[in-house]
């Protein structure tokens, strides 16, 4: 210990080669920190540190740290510091054979780096094989590593979010005024001020906390189920119940559950842009790579939590999982941040400071005016604060997060799961959807409709009647139908399971609907499977659109079975068979004639697939996976029909009513996106543009975003280019939503300004990737969700000007009462009434307020809005004073009765009291008359909360203990109607004055004009 | 035309980007009439940048796969690999279906002169129709070389020894003429295109030797050794095709005409349907013209036929014959309007113009398009027959 020196640090430790330990710090007597590589999110080893060193009688106290590696010691007796650290190096190198080394680290370390080594080395280290791991040794390393989950993620805590609610200027303007308050002696309205801050506080609080409920519930995954192989079976498990050795099967579709190294890859492509950012699938190997340091991005032999498979097939070997993946890692990090402000609650703080600025100068203000009347300081102290703190809105920001919060409420209750607080306000700006044909707009619910045999087209129920033996039809044509739709199901995953007469299908909806058609004619399902083994199957991928299997034949040859795009097909094919079974070549007319087929099929809305086989091929001992599609025996064409959802039409003419263009996106050929486009009037009357390409993403983005701003259908368009659509349609200036309900759609999910995920079945990985989930698969809950999007942000605004207004008038009424009257038109207490009363509930009531009747007529605001400009205000100002005259008014009339005193500020208080509450209720609208309106819906909120303020103010007038407090004095009958004309005819004419949409175009509205299209001159000849 | 003069017209290969999109044009034309012969269509295509635009308004009774049709012809016409090519370019389509009443609904009726006065035209155009000696043809000279060499490079631009051409390529043709008589062949002017580069002296020999001596061996007339012959004149030989420079239906009109040796209408023929005066009056006018001459009446004629919105035949019938009028002028013209019915009904029915894609299994006026609205005997149109000149030379010499 005495030889030991500041300078000595990070020295190895002697005897430590294998685990490296190193003395990071031990100056201080009694306590070493070393720093341990091996400790590095291995919280088992963590753990057995601190329980096992203390049976060294010398340790003191162990503490461990997974997350930096590091390890503090405290020891009692004076022991040299090599003696300690060989001691626990000793330990370690004993301990460590017994765990599983887990993960990568980049700084070195011991840990494996799992990308440079061979597939053969990492299941080694793993102790796993291709095989999988045994049930012994799951259950072993279940228990070492505990579940495959990330950690819950701890939010800020209550406090720190109650606190955030008070840290505002308005509140800091409060304080002041508080401070203020204490220092001229009035501590009871400092109480009140404090209990106005406290009351806003928890209002906003609570709801936040709602808000931020609400969401983690829908955010909370639930435990998906993945292939793994185990002990050579394939089975499937939890995801949770997922352990490093895990081989893990590689699908399209497939999540990745932990952190692994790639054993196998057949043109296997990953998405991994939840870690890496890179948008497009990338393509996976199993070789090994040289490089020690390399990004995340170019370990292409590793796939991550989190990535999901896009194409291709393999398998995995997981090295990591939980909290040790890289997912874990970063989440670790990203622990405590916040979700980041939407935009209208930014424009909302600053707002509030600007107001606050503008309140502390006016009460300055109206402090200077009252000393140049020769007022007393303490009081005319007093009365500027409580006008600061009447003045200041300080529900302002929380009336953004308010009504937001229960904007998702409200959306949750009618089938829309919103994810994130900003999606809400997204829905109001919305100016583009682009809409996923498949699942989206059409079931997903596959049938066969009709077959086409060379080139005779007959449809499936002639075809089960023809089997039924009610009708007879070309034998050639039934037999080519039923070896058609046998390979087809040959070369497909789809399973049938249970009762053969009435089995159980599942699979990929299109795979389903083939095995549904192959059993009406009779084909047995389960047999059929065994008697054709599969060998080796290649999956439909980006660049070549059809799948092909391998099959052994009913001798020793084999086949192949190829089913997919047609036109990609027939170019394979080079042979069919013809009415009398002969093998014909497939010459430029039977080309012809089969591809008028398809136009045909297609402009029937269906979706084709091309089937064809290879003959029974010798055994030539070339491996299954180099068996390439050639030369086939064309079988035919199938047509599938997905019905178009119910109500799908409706919704469409609805977004095109509310200023919403849309667009559909499929896969399917020009002809059959046509068709359904007709089907649907996309264009909405006008002309249908359409955009065929294969090669989206490799256009100029530029010209890409400029060809895009009017194309209704994306035909042939691969999943993975809905990315490069959406950022095209964002660089044209549009707010887009984006539907999806799968694999590929995850980087267009996460770019789009609004992802939407169908919920049901089948999509729970799109749906945690969408801000919004709309439950039952329903769009026109997106057309009510959008209502609602529009409508908060217009009650935002109803509130804030309510909020102005109201406030306006309080400081002019103070001004020119101090400026004119020898006292104060009202005192503190009364202030701080008005407030309370009046900036509350009312102003929250009102972000309740329903959708108006035309909100969906009317095309979407720009995003960046501002909440008001200058119209808005002088508007405001404009209110602001009708309410301030008939505030004077009523003080000048009892002043000339009764003289300036409690009786007159008891008049100017009630009416300034209800004549803010008769404003909320104006409020509700901007442009249409509100009183004696019967068109308007109710909002019972804002009903309940003036009648509850009416009847408060009441009390005040009348309860002795209130009067006491507020300095109120009894009122006659005629003050009453003096108090009732100067509180009502404002409101009467603020809301007779209102101006019309078009008479005063705000900026809201200014889309109005730019967006109203003249009706294009229909074409009456060519 | 005073003493000896040079004159000369260009054409274009199919593969030229204007001239693709007159075939894309056509073809959206030609699908449409085979499967629904009643159809009415009318179909523009443009490409820039490697991108298909093409707008089409029909009423049919079907409806065809566009963006398939253009990768066809783009594949024919042989973009399959490269930077431009059939599978991986963007076809852009705005279409506009009208409504089934617009089709046309005569189109099975027998059209005789009943009927035929109720067809009235629906644009008004002023065509031209020419002809003249030069060739067995009766075309201009300079235009059916240019053409000639065109199909016969384009056919062999992936073939050629010395280095594949892309195809796209121009041939510009002079021929020096007295007296209005071509006298010999004054210059061929190629501008090629390729991706690769290659050296142009043995290009140009190859072309001499491949292309232009088998189209010249077929004329009366030949290249002598003060023939000049270009290639690339203006510069090295560089990359082509739509990726290099945009095309546009109808900016092709003289290639398609008679290369500005006789006057011919701005309109654009390609992507019209038959009941479109301002396509067919075109070949009404060429029929007349050639059978004027091939009746003998004169030795050159170009015809001009005005036609006026709502009324279905011309309102103005007029030739010039440049001095060499065998007969009387209004002998000519009384035999013209005797023998002749310009009524667009009666041209629709006598050349047969919705019908002709079906016969030639969906594959006619794309080739049109390809290779001569007028003038391409090859394919054997129906105005191109000289059926009626036995009639006009009865007519005129009694």
């Amino acid at each position: 210990m005495t030889d030991l020196s500041q300078g000595q640090l990070h020295h190895p430790a002697p005897g430590a080669t294998r685990a490296r330990l190193e003395v990071l710090h031990a100056t201080v007597p009694g306590r070493i920190r070393f720093r341990c590589g091996e400790l590095r999110r291995n919280p088992s080893l963590v753990s057995r540190f601190e329980h096992e060193l203390l049976d060294y009688s010398h340790f003191k106290a162990v503490e461990a740290n997974p997350v930096t590696g590091t390890l503090l010691v405290f020891y009692s007796d004076i022991t040299d510091v090599s003696q300690i650290t060989s001691q626990i190096g000793s330990w370690l190198s004993d301990t460590l054979p017994d765990s599983i080394q887990q993960n990568e680290s980049e700084e070195g370390g011991d840990e494996p780096v799992w990308h440079t080594l061979r597939v053969a080395e990492t299941l080694a280290r793993l102790g796993s094989k291709r095989g999988g791991l045994s049930a012994t040794a799951i259950a072993l390393r279940q228990a070492q590593f505990g579940a495959n989950a990330l950690p819950e993620t701890r939010g800020p805590s209550d406090f720190s979010n109650f606190w955030r609610q008070m840290v505002s200027w308005p509140v800091a303007l409060l304080g002041v005024s508080a401070v203020v308050s204490i220092a001229t002696g009035g501590l009871v309205d400092a109480a009140a001020i404090g209990t106005v801050i406290l009351v806003n506080a928890t209002v906003g609080f609570a709801t936040e906390r709602q808000a931020e409920k609400t969401i983690s519930l829908i955010n909370k995954s639930p435990d998906h189920t993945v292939e793994v192989i185990r002990g050579n079976k394939q089975i499937l498990v939890t995801r949770t119940s997922i352990v490093p050795g895990d081989v893990l099967l590689l699908t399209p579709g497939t999540v990745i559950a932990g952190d692994a190294r790639i054993i196998e890859a057949n043109r296997l492509t990953l998405d991994e842009s939840m870690l890496t950012g890179e948008s497009m699938p990338v393509e996976k190997h199993p070789e090994r790579i040289d490089k020690v340091r390399l990004p995340l991005a170019d370990r292409s032999n590793m796939t991550y939590l989190g990535s999901m498979v896009t194409g291709g097939s393999g398998r995995a070997v997981v090295v990591a999982i939980g909290a040790n993946t890289e997912a874990g890692r970063i989440q670790d990090l990203a622990q405590t941040a916040r979700p980041p402000q939407t935009p209208v609650e930014r424009q909302l703080d600053t707002l509030g400071g600007q107001l606050a600025l503008a309140s502390g100068i006016a009460c300055v203000g109206v402090f200077a005016i009252g000393m140049l009347r020769g007022r007393a300081l303490p009081s005319m102290l007093s009365s500027a604060a409580s006008l600061a703190t009447a003045a200041v809105p300080e529900g302002l920001p929380t009336v953004a997060t308010t009504t937001l919060a229960l904007g998702i409420h409200k959306l949750g209750s009618r089938g829309a799961l919103v994810r994130r607080l900003d999606a809400v306000e997204t829905l109001g700006t919305l100016h583009t959807v682009c809409l996923d044909k498949t699942g989206t707009i059409t079931e997903n619910r596959m049938s066969v409709a009709s077959v086409v045999v060379g080139d005779k087209t007959v449809g499936m129920t002639e075809l089960t009647a023809a089997v039924a033996g009610d009708i007879t039809i070309l034998d050639n044509v039934l037999h080519g139908a039923e070896g058609l739709l046998k390979t087809a199901i040959l070369c497909s995953d789809a399973e049938a399971k249970g009762d053969p007469s009435d089995p159980q299908f599942s699979g990929s909806p299109t795979e389903v609907a083939l095995l549904r058609a192959a059993k009406t004619m009779g084909a047995d399902l389960f047999s059929l499977r065994d008697a054709y083994p599969r060998l080796r199957t290649r999956y439909r991928s980006e660049s070549q659109r059809y799948m092909s299997t391998l099959h052994r034949g009913r001798d020793s040859g084999r086949f192949l079975a190829v089913k997919g795009s047609p036109r990609e097909v027939l170019d394979l094919s080079t042979q069919l068979r013809v009415s009398d079974g002969e093998l014909r070549d497939l010459d430029e007319d039977w080309r012809a004639r089969i591809l008028t087929a398809n136009e045909a099929l297609a402009q029937r809305g269906l979706r084709v697939l091309g089937v064809a086989r290879s003959a029974t091929l010798e055994d030539d001992g070339v491996e299954p996976n180099g068996v390439e599609p050639d030369n086939l025996i064309w079988c035919g064409l199938v047509g599938l029909v997905d019905p178009i959802r119910g109500g799908v039409k409706q919704t469409l003419e609805a977004f095109h009513r509310a200023g919403i263009e849309t667009a559909m996106i499929t896969g399917d050929q020009s002809s059959t996106a046509q068709a359904i486009a007709r089907e649907l009037d996309l264009a909405n009357g006008k002309r249908l543009e359409a955009i065929d390409s294969v090669t989206l993403d490799q256009m100029d983005p530029d010209l890409l975003a400029g060809i895009l701003r009017r194309v209704h259908v994306f035909a042939r368009v691969s999943p993975a280019h809905k990315l490069a659509i959406v950022q095209a349609l964002q660089r044209g200036g549009k707010v887009v939503a984006m539907t999806g309900d799968g694999i590929n759609d995850g980087p267009a999910l996460r770019v789009a300004d609004l992802g939407i995920a169908m919920g049901g079945e089948g999509s729970s990985v799109a749906g945690e990737l969408a801000d919004i989930v709309l439950k039952d698969d329903k769009l026109e809950t997106l057309i009510g969700a959008i209502a609602q999007g529009r409508t908060i942000f217009r009650n935002i605004r109803k509130s804030v000007r309510f909020l102005l207004s109201s406030n306006f008038s309080e400081i002019a009424v103070m001004a020119v009462g101090t400026a004119i009257s020898p006292a104060a038109p009202m005192n503190p207490m009364q202030l701080l009434w008005i407030n309370l009363l009046t900036d509350v509930a009312p102003a929250l009531a009102l972000g309740l307020d329903p959708p108006e009747p035309d909100e969906l007529l009317r095309p979407p605001r720009a995003p960046m809005t501002p909440i008001l400009d200058r119209r808005d205000l002088r508007r405001l100002i404009y209110e602001g004073l009708t309410m301030t005259a008939g505030g004077l008014a009523s003080y000048g009339y009892a002043t000339l009765r009764y003289g300036a005193g409690p009786r007159a500020s008891t008049h100017v208080f009630m009416t300034l009291t209800l004549s803010q509450l008769l404003n909320a209720i104006s409020s509700r609208s901007e442009h249409h008359r509100v009183f004696g309106n019967r068109q308007l819906a109710r909002n019972p909120f804002l009903t309940a909360s003036v009648a509850g303020s009416i009847a408060l103010q009441g009390l005040a007038l009348f309860a002795p203990p209130l009067r006491k407090l507020l300095g109120t004095t009894p009122v006659s009958l005629s003050d009453l109607i003096a108090i009732a004309a100067s509180a009502i005819t404002p409101a009467l004419i603020n809301d007779a004055t209102k101006p019309s949409r078009d008479g005063l175009v705000s900026s809201t509205n200014a889309q109005d004009k730019s967006a109203t299209t003249q009706p294009d001159a229909p074409e009456t000849s060519l | 035309m005073i003493g000896s003069n040079l004159f000369t017209s260009e054409a274009v290969t199919a593969g030229h980007p204007d001239k693709l999109c007159d075939q894309i044009s056509d073809a959206i034309v030609d699908s449409f009439l085979t499967s629904d012969r009643a159809a009415r269509i009318n179909a523009e295509c443009a490409v820039a940048h490697g991108v298909i635009f093409i707008a089409a308004s029909y009423a049919a009774s079907t409806s065809i796969d566009i963006p398939e049709v253009a990768r066809t012809i783009i594949k024919d016409v042989g973009y399959e690999t490269g930077e431009f090519n059939a599978a991986d370019c963007s076809v852009l389509t705005s279409i506009r279906e009208l409504p089934a009443h617009q089709r046309f609904e005569s189109a099975d009726d027998e059209l005789d002169s009943s009927n035929l006065d109720a067809l009235t035209v629906s644009n008004q155009v002023t065509a031209f129709g020419y002809a003249c000696r030069h060739t067995d043809a009766l075309m201009p000279l300079p235009i059916w070389l240019a053409r000639h060499l065109c199909q016969r490079l384009h056919e062999r631009s992936d073939k050629l020894k010395t280095s594949p051409l892309s195809p796209d390529a121009t041939v510009q043709v002079g021929i020096e003429f007295k007296d209005r008589q071509p006298k010999r062949i004054h210059s061929i002017n190629f501008t090629v295109h390729s991706e690769q580069a290659c050296d142009t002296e043995d290009l140009r020999a190859e072309i001499v030797s491949e292309i232009i001596k088998p189209v010249v061996a077929k004329e009366s007339i030949r290249v002598d050794k003060r023939t000049r012959i270009f290639l690339n004149h203006q510069g090295p030989i560089l990359s082509g095709g739509p990726v290099v420079h945009s095309g546009l239906t109808g900016r092709k009109t003289a290639v398609d005409t008679y290369g500005q040796f006789a006057r011919h209408s701005e309109s654009a023929q390609s992507g019209k349907d038959p009941l479109r005066i301002d396509r067919v009056a075109a070949y009404a006018a060429r029929h007349a013209a050639k059978n004027v001459v091939a009746a003998g009446l004169a030795d050159e004629c170009e015809l001009l036929l005005s036609y006026s919105m709502g009324l279905a035949g011309p309102v103005s019938v007029q030739f010039e014959t440049f001095g060499t009028e065998h007969f009387d002028q209004g002998d000519i013209h009384a035999a013209i309007t005797r023998h002749f019915d310009f009524r667009l009904g009666a041209i629709v029915r006598d050349f047969a113009l919705c019908d002709l894609p079906a016969e030639h299994s969906g594959n006619f006026y794309r080739r049109l398009a390809a290779y001569g609205q007028v003038g391409f005997t090859d394919l054997a149109p129906p105005w191109e027959e000289t059926q009626v000149a036995e009639k006009l030379r009865e007519d005129l010499a009694s």
